[in-house]
């Protein structure tokens, strides 16, 4: 890529490639008009805010001009790391983050999979808008209802939660789901699950509507069946929209977001739920300290940048053509 | 499709298990929201005192009355849902030309200076400069307490457009070397082939814009001044978020469960009547592959 | 690669930084036109729909105030989002409400973003209404000593408990006085039937996840300090929880807890679920403010026709001990008056007059029931407000504009139409009598400010865990320490060095 252009050139060539270079310009000078209110865009709306991330070294309040504020070098940060619950909060955001990398990612193309195995095409999107309904009921709800349905018995004697009440004549086992340390992340997890995963389904659907029939008609001639064309045919289809898909969401390792969390926890749960987004927002959101949240943000966007690339290489290793 | 005369048994079973759990697996997605919509029609002590319940004991439609009547609430929910379909429907066209445009012309190999384009784009995805320094740039650009801030300051997601891009670049290289041969420039390639060729692919990120036009209540909090100019989210989050607040204050005036339910009955259904008429956009794919360099 | 982010990261540095010197030069505002004002407010909005600008309320209102009056409605539950805004980019009013003292308005307020009105506010020839603020939310409201703000008056005494008279009749029991008295109640709403429906299907109170609440009052009535108090022995400001008294109220919760007068899930129990148990019957008190049981008494008839709900405001420690209720702050929220937007002290005036005749009578009937005889009637002294929606919507919210510094006790009265909405006023103005300051009210504690959610935290669960046996008295002890050594004992150092300095009370 870039390499060629670095080797040792001469000065007619140097002239030759510039003029060359040149002519593409403008052979392309349309795409450069397309490309224009984009990268205006990207500019003035992206580019230019930029500067906020040197907030983060300084001892910066909203109101006071950015020009006072005093520089502090790396102390927002030193404080953040040097805080005794620096490590509790990086576990568990890790531990929430993998735990829906694991168990929630590969849903939504399990789901899409299956939806795509459904030949009767009223029915499959009858299926498809209902599975779409809970990305848009709020978390305020989906927490009210988690309530109810695993709420333990307030008293001996009285019932629980819907849910509570099955599990314990399935198992015998008296869940306390919402005031357990660990029962908690499952909790988060499958409200995720349940309000995202149907939502999630559409870019994979999309990628698997592109698969060309005729794979499929030469592999049913060839004797394929059901589950060797899935194999085959379809999964190889949209793996590159899977890993796409995968390095994208490396990109926010970190991010675990905070009304969903804050919503569910309660004193037995808070020091294993407490993630850096909570964090952020009480300190940042709360008290207005805005340098030492953009700290976080900015440690948070370093790690991600790590994570992508890292990402990125092991898809390309794997054999994959990776993100960039 | 061909239609396929013999079925197996392996077939038959695998159809049976797969439209079972699928059903099943629907009907759970949708509990929650028929719940919703049970409570939003019962009265306020049956939601208080009764779990989880699909159908009220005595239905009544006072919250919807007290929505819908012009005199009380009905001017306001009426304007902003207006306000808010007119933000989506304009909003989205701008985010699919914005994006469709620069995806088109990051997708053309050996662009000179595409690379650091490309870098730019994904720089932006990771860092950002936060809520104050954006709000400078759009007051200072004379959009406070305009739509324009409601739209342009997220005219392009980068996600999208890189993935836009994508389709772009696994268009078929024949059609536009035909038609550039047939003297058409690229923005005539663009307009007449590229466009109508992802059509698919634009409904779906069309999709994507619009629900977050539609859910987007903190720009509206952010940039508007003017309450008449409020969004119809911002008006339902005012009502759902309420219970929170009442603690501190005596006078507050605290919003029932059953209007919370109405409102979010009433913010969600317009989006489960458009989607179908997207949906059979979606018939033909989008991929979505790596981001060629 | 390496090479084109190395590119465009000094571009965006080269943009940061010309941008960067750009920023905080806030628009100005122009200076009030003292001819013909007119006053930007921004202020909170309870109401999806408040007053519009033509509404006919708003009118008369601004007959009485003097001046065109132009409110910016911010939905409450994204207010603090809002001042943050607005204080980032210099998008001020004339007159903004902030919600509380958090660390940026402290900020703001020692960098002279908003102007002292220490000296103003007392000025009785001025501002006769203003001067009649409450010393002691003055002092709450103080940031270093000085007062930035008019603050928005709030109910005192607002504590108080909601209890089921109709059982208490059925056991023939009162009203408890005393916290023995209490005890039993709960007792006996526990054990002996208060339903007389033959069925031990019953418990004595509601506790939620939101324990602050109760167990701060019962700590008050036990004789604690409210969240801070002064150690008689070293005449230092110590946290409530290093006193016997608060340790003594986690130990009657946790007797309470045991004996099942509490319910088993008051650690996972949704605090906006508090009013259910106690609405369908199950569970008889509960602890929290006074105007809890107005709402219990307009649900609870839907359900049970012979429910009674009843109100009171606390219980002594014992028969001979004095009575005493937890206050609130006395104020929600204050307005400051921002220098970028207020440019001369003659508009900072005019602004101190608008509010000071905000405060006056007329304005503040026009605020809470709108204009006689257009929006509400009398009928026995009592205002009586109309049903019509359009109507109300005319001052919807408006009394969140109003500062409610001077009270009218012969003044308008809202007419209820139930017996406990009545007497909640009568708990409120009894509570007053006996509320227990926190002498550390207006101090300020860096160290707080960014460790505070997390010292709270530890607090929080300690307090939890022990209630609900999960811990030892020894083990809740040691979370003391934890607390202490997790940065409580620099705000302890913190906030004894800001009660030394504050000249103003004495020692």
């Amino acid at each position: 890529m870039a390499k060629v252009q670095k080797a040792a050139l001469s000065p007619e060539e140097k002239a030759a490639a510039k003029t060359k270079k040149w002519m593409q310009i403008k052979r392309d000078k349309w795409m450069y008009l397309l490309l224009l209110p984009g990268f205006l865009y990207f500019i003035i709306f992206k580019i230019v805010p930029m500067w906020g991330v040197l907030i983060a070294f300084k001892d910066y309040y909203a109101g006071i001009p950015f020009m006072s504020a005093p520089w502090i070098g790396f102390s927002n940060f030193t404080d953040f790391f040097g805080d005794s619950s620096f490590i509790q909060l990086l576990r568990n955001t890790l531990i929430i983050s993998f735990m829906n990398l694991i168990f929630y990612f590969p849903l939504p193309i399990v789901l899409a999979l299956l939806l795509n195995e459904i030949k009767v095409q009223w029915y499959k999107k009858a299926l498809q808008t209902l599975v779409y309904v809970p990305h848009f009921v709020s978390m305020v709800v989906i927490a009210s209802i988690t309530f109810m349905l695993l709420k333990v018995p307030s008293m001996e004697g009285f019932s629980g939660g819907g849910l509570y009440e099955i599990i314990k004549s399935i198992t015998g086992k008296e869940l306390n789901a919402l005031g357990s340390p660990t029962a908690i992340y499952w909790v988060l997890l499958i409200q995720v699950i349940w309000k995202e995963t149907g939502w999630g389904t559409i870019i994979f659907l999309a990628a698997l509507a592109g698969v060309d029939v005729e794979q499929y008609e030469a592999a049913i001639v060839d004797g394929a069946n059901r589950f060797q064309q899935l194999i085959y045919i379809t999964f190889p289809a949209i793996l590159g929209t899977v890993v796409t898909m995968f390095i994208l969401r490396m990109g926010s390792v970190l991010d675990t977001g905070f009304e969903q969390i804050i919503l569910m926890q309660n004193e037995l749960n808070r020091t294993t739920s407490e993630t850096f987004d909570t964090y952020v927002y009480q300190v940042g959101r709360l008290q207005g300290n805005y340098g030492y949240s953009t700290a976080v943000g900015l440690f948070k966007s370093v790690i991600s940048i790590i994570c992508i690339q890292t990402a990125n290489r092991l898809a390309k290793k794997a054999g994959q053509d990776g993100l960039f | 499709m061909i239609s396929i005369k013999r079925k197996s048994i392996g077939d038959v079973i695998g159809d049976v298990v797969i439209y079972t759990l699928l059903t099943i697996l629907a009907i759970i997605m949708v509990i929650p929201f028929i719940y919703v919509i049970a409570a939003s029609f019962a009265p306020e002590y049956e939601i208080q005192t009764r779990p989880l319940f699909l159908f009220p004991n005595e239905p009544t439609l006072d919250a919807y009355a007290r929505i819908f009547d012009p005199a009380d609430m009905g001017g306001k929910v009426f304007r902003s849902l207006g306000i808010s379909v007119c933000v989506t429907a304009i909003g989205t066209l701008i985010n699919l030309f914005f994006t469709a445009t620069m995806a088109y012309g990051l997708s053309r190999k050996n662009l000179v200076g595409k690379k650091p384009l490309l870098n730019m784009v994904l720089f932006t995805m990771v860092f950002g400069g936060g809520m104050i320094p954006t709000f400078l740039v759009v007051k200072s650009l004379g959009m406070y307490d305009t739509y324009a801030a409601l739209i342009l300051p997220g005219a392009i997601s980068a996600y999208n457009m890189l993935i836009v891009r994508n389709f772009f670049m696994d268009l078929p290289q024949g059609l536009e070397e035909a038609a550039s041969i047939d003297g058409c420039s690229d923005i005539g390639i663009f307009v007449k082939i590229a466009l109508p060729l992802s059509l698919p692919c634009l409904a779906t990120f069309g999709l994507f814009y619009a629900v977050g036009h539609w859910n987007n209540y903190f720009g509206a909090l952010l940039y508007l001044n003017d309450q008449n100019k409020y969004p119809f989210q911002l008006v339902l989050r005012n009502i759902v978020m309420q219970s929170q607040e009442t603690q501190t204050d005596p006078n507050a005036l605290i919003p029932e469960d059953t209007m919370k339910m109405a409102v979010i009955v009433i913010g969600t259904v317009p989006i489960l009547i458009v989607y179908p008429f997207l949906q059979k956009h979606f018939a033909a794919g989008v991929m979505v592959g790596a981001i060629k360099g | 690669m390496t090479k084109t982010w190395q590119k465009v990261l000094t571009a965006s540095l080269a943009a940061m930084m010309l941008a960067g010197s750009l920023a905080g030069c806030g628009s100005k505002t122009a200076s009030i036109n003292l001819e013909n004002p007119e006053v930007t407010v921004m202020t909170k909005s309870f109401n999806p729909d408040p007053a519009p600008a033509d509404s006919e309320v708003v009118k008369a209102l601004e007959e009485v105030l003097g001046t065109k009056v132009n409110f910016s409605w911010v939905p409450s539950s994204n207010y603090e989002e809002k001042v943050t805004a607005a204080m980032g980019s210099g998008e001020y009013p004339h007159i903004m409400l902030v919600g509380s003292r958090s660390s940026s308005v402290i900020q703001n307020c020692r960098a002279g973003s908003f102007w002292d009105i220490t000296d103003k506010i007392t000025d009785a020839s001025k501002y006769p209404n203003l001067a009649q603020s409450n010393p002691d939310v003055l002092h709450n409201i103080s940031i270093d000593g000085k007062v930035y703000g008019v603050y928005r008056a709030r109910e005192l005494g607002r504590a108080g408990v909601s209890i089921r008279k109709d059982w208490l009749d059925n056991l023939g029991m009162d009203i408890p006085t005393t916290i023995d008295e209490f005890y039993n109640v709960l007792k006996a709403f526990k054990e002996q039937d208060p339903d007389k429906n033959g069925q031990d299907d019953t418990y004595g109170m509601i506790v939620t996840n939101y324990l602050d609440g109760p167990l701060n009052n019962i700590a008050i009535w036990m004789g604690a300090p409210n969240q801070w108090g002064i150690n008689k022995e070293t005449n230092q400001l110590e946290p409530a929880f290093m006193f016997s008294e608060f340790k003594d109220a986690l130990d009657f919760m946790r007797k309470c807890y045991e004996e099942g007068l509490i319910n088993q899930d008051m650690a996972t129990y949704a605090s906006d679920k508090w009013n259910e148990q106690f609405l369908s019957g199950k569970a008889g008190v509960i602890i929290d403010v006074a105007d809890r049981a107005r709402r219990l008494a307009q649900n609870v008839t839907g359900i049970n026709p012979d429910a009674k709900v009843d109100v009171f405001g606390y219980v002594k420690k014992d028969a001979e001990s004095e009575p005493k209720t937890l206050p609130t702050t006395g104020y929600d929220g204050f307005y400051v008056f921002p220098k970028q937007s207020v440019h001369t002290e003659e508009d900072l005036d005019f602004l101190l007059g608008v509010l000071d005749k905000a405060c006056g009578q007329e304005a503040s009937d026009l605020m809470n029931y709108g204009i006689l005889d257009r929006n509400y009637t009398i009928e026995d002294g009592y205002a009586v407000k109309t049903d019509d929606a359009a109507l109300l919507k005319e001052y919807a919210d408006l009394n969140q504009f109003a500062p409610g510094i001077v009270s009218f006790p012969d003044g308008l009265k809202t007419k209820y139409d139930t017996d406990v909405a009545e007497k909640v006023q009568a708990v409120y103005d009894e509570n007053k009598l006996y509320t227990v300051a926190n002498p550390a009210e207006p101090y300020v504690s860096d160290t707080y400010s960014t460790k505070g959610p997390q010292l709270d935290a530890i607090m929080a669960e300690a307090n939890t865990k022990y209630i609900c046996g999960q811990i030892s008295e020894d083990e809740w002890l040691a979370q003391v320490e934890r607390w202490r050594s997790q940065g409580g004992d620099k705000v302890i150092e913190e906030m004894n060095a800001a009660y030394k300095a504050d000249t103003s009370v004495q020692k």
